[in-house]
């Protein structure tokens, strides 16, 4: 292992997040420590507001770091200006979410598409590019169809198409099964687990979905504010990256 | 959009219709001539009257030749028209020509009671004045045709007359083009020997056409020519002791200006040559005035519609922003800028006030052109003459341009408002 290997995908130190709401504070997040290492597949649980989305919300970029240092593939996160954050959530960070976000007047391709636009790719190659990532989750012949003529499970697989477009080191979650059957959650667990093991992604899951987070190397679970969890500083359960 | 597109056609069927008002208004005030024409007397210039459109002439002096040459070289004058003018006798012809239904004759003539019943009534000469005037530029002076066509430049047995001659024939306008073509008999008088014994230079003359003039006063027209050679007999009569013969065959002259705010200054030199003019520049710039106040109520109730619209573009796409904020914040979270979600809003608003734009326009033509020819229809039902309905490309360009401004102007709030939305509402439940 070199040294650069050895560096860890995310770290966390001392991250504390307020929310100023009518005059007063809301501290949402306290003093928060967190290792993931590189290709590690983290679950996160907590009862609802306790803060998950804004922990993955301060990773993926979406959320400037109030205190602390938040390093995530190598970007020290602390003080980056907007333009520099941007950069950073296309190309180092690919999000999920429960409600695909998936923009309804473009087609599957289209909205694959638009996060390599962002990357600014040419316009032949992007579209290469598309039906080859909607190949690679099951939905080649649906490049055309507008997100109303896709099933729950088909929607979320073109939103981690579009998630995982730019090969970003990190793959953010937010409860992406929470609106899905049993047999589309399992699906796009299933994907998920693949882009650990076929591409090496680092994979932090919301989730409270038993299945999907029985496929997670270690489990995070926040309580008041604080990260819990056994493995949360120890990072990756050393056997399963050997 | 719809109310951008309905704006713009207001706007420009109100602009179109108030400069095609204005052509037609400063057309009624000229004649047709140009707006910086000013018409010279041959009077002197009666004290304190300079700066009136219409003076009352002072005292009659002749207008020289010279006089005129020395106006020609005042500054901002690009044209010196003279108009020559001679008493003449006016015979009308005997006989009609062949086919027509006139009859002129006698009452001997068989040919006159084709079904027996008019009874044809022989008109007898009238004392009347031949008008010459370099009628090649047609723009600068006050002429228009009604029937047939102008005398030819080099001929001096051509010319045209005014209603005034066909009413002396007790004909009508409407009966103008049958007056073309006949021929008149014209002398022009002289004192030929002392005790003022008359004698009268007689010349065969074709009309070729029937004009209406404010160059000067007389029922015939023609080129200078031919009333050059009769203002020479008339004034050989001088010697035979005729003080009253012309001393000048020019009674008039236009002065051409070359621009409207010229023409103030043309006539004081004018006047310090020694003659009276007149001019309807007053006229001209208080009804240019008004006109002016027209036009700019007309465009701004437009633009008024037209930043309504934009008003409705603007809070359309704010409740847009509010509805898509998780969208945005979704295209934020995969990598796009405030500048590029900004960018996105801005474009869709052009795009809106472009196309309403283009749709209010053709709108707004087909509204000018339908104005256009009832307007025309009422002209010439009432017995003039109807106005020309063209559109200056300026206005359907300058309308487009415009909702397309507006409405992007109109989309910088939203716009913005969307560049600010927080990338955080992605995750928002
Ligand atoms: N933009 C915000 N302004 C104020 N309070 C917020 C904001 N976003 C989230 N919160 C509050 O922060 C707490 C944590 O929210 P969140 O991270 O979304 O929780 P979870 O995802 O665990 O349900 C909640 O109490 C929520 O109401
Ligand atoms: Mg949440």
């Amino acid at each position: 292992m070199t040294a650069a290997e050895q560096e860890p995908t995310i770290l966390v130190e001392g991250l504390s997040h307020t929310y100023a709401r009518r005059g007063s504070a809301v501290e949402v997040l306290r003093d928060v420590r967190l290792r993931v290492e590189r290709g590690a597949y983290a679950s996160l649980v907590g009862p609802s507001g306790s803060g998950k989305s804004t922990l993955l919300s301060v990773l993926g970029g979406l959320e400037r770091p109030q205190s602390g240092t938040v390093v995530v593939g190598g970007t020290e996160l602390t003080g980056l200006s907007g333009d520099a954050l941007a950069r950073f959530r296309r190309s180092t960070v690919g999000f999920v979410f429960q409600h695909f976000g998936l923009l309804d007047t473009l087609t599957a391709s289209e909205n694959v598409e638009l996060a390599l636009t962002l990357g600014g790719m040419s316009r032949a190659a992007r579209r290469r590019r598309a039906d080859e990532l909607l190949g690679d989750v099951g939905l080649a012949g649906r490049a055309e169809h507008r997100p109303f003529e896709l099933s729950g499970g088909e929607r979320q697989r073109v939103a981690i198409a579009r998630a995982i477009a730019n090969e970003p080191e990190v793959i953010l979650a937010d409860e992406p099964t929470g609106n899905l059957d049993v047999d589309s959650a399992a699906a796009v667990a299933a994907l998920l687990e693949s882009l650990r093991d076929e591409r090496g992604t680092t994979l932090v899951v919301v989730t409270h979905n038993p299945a999907l987070a029985a496929l997670a190397d270690f489990h995070l679970r926040l309580v008041d504010g604080q990260l819990v969890g056994a493995t949360a500083l120890e990072g990756v359960d050393r056997d399963r990256l050997a | 959009m719809v109310s951008v597109a309905l704006a713009a056609s207001l706007l420009t069927a109100l602009v179109a219709v108030a400069t095609t008002a204005r052509t037609r208004v400063l057309d009624q005030i000229t004649h047709g001539g140009p707006l910086s024409s000013i018409s010279v007397s041959a009077a002197a210039p009666s004290p304190g009257q300079g700066g009136l459109d219409n003076p009352t002439p002072g005292h009659a002096k002749a207008l020289t030749g010279a006089a005129l040459a020395q106006m020609g070289r005042i500054a901002h004058v690009t044209a010196v028209i003279p108009v020559l003018q001679d008493r003449v006798i006016v015979v009308p012809p005997a006989a009609p020509p062949s086919g027509s239904r006139l009859c002129l004759a006698p009452p001997d003539n068989e040919s006159c009671h084709p079904s027996g019943t008019a009874s044809p009534v022989a008109v007898p000469a009238f004392d009347d004045s031949i008008v010459g005037i370099n009628l090649s530029d047609r723009s600068s002076i006050p002429v228009s045709l009604l029937a047939g066509t102008y005398p030819s430049p080099r001929s001096t047995t051509e010319l045209d007359v005014t209603l005034s001659y066909l009413s002396h024939l007790g004909l009508g306008q409407q009966q103008a083009s049958e007056i073309v073509g006949t021929d008149v008999e014209i002398g022009a008088f002289s004192v030929v020997a002392r005790g003022f014994r008359i004698g009268l230079r007689w010349t065969t003359a074709e009309i070729v056409g029937v004009v209406t003039q404010q160059a000067g006063s007389g029922g015939l027209l023609t080129y200078p020519g031919l009333v050059r050679a009769d203002f020479a007999w008339t004034a050989a009569g001088r010697a035979f002791g005729d003080s009253d013969a012309p001393k000048s065959p020019y009674v008039a002259a236009l002065v051409q200006a070359d621009q409207l705010s010229h023409v103030q200054g043309v006539r004081n030199a004018i006047a310090a040559i020694g003659y009276s003019s007149s001019a309807p520049q007053d006229v001209i710039v208080s009804v240019e005035k008004y006109l002016h106040v027209i036009e700019i109520i007309l465009t701004a109730i437009g633009a008024v519609a037209l930043v309504i619209a934009a008003l409705g573009i603007a809070n359309a796409l704010l409740a847009s922003v509010r509805e898509r904020r998780r969208e945005i914040g979704v295209m934020k979270a995969i990598g796009a800028r405030d500048f590029d979600v900004m960018r996105t809003f801005l474009i869709e608003a052009g795009f809106l006030g472009l196309v309403g734009g283009l749709l209010g326009v053709a709108l707004g033509i087909g509204v000018f052109l339908g104005i256009g020819s009832i307007a025309n229809g009422y002209l010439i039902a009432q017995g003039l003459p109807g106005v020309p309905i063209t559109l200056a490309w300026q206005i359907p360009v300058g309308a487009v341009l415009g909702a397309t401004v507006i409405s992007v102007l109109a989309g910088a709030v939203p716009a913005g408002r969307a560049a600010r939305v927080a990338a955080r509402q992605a995750v928002e439940a």
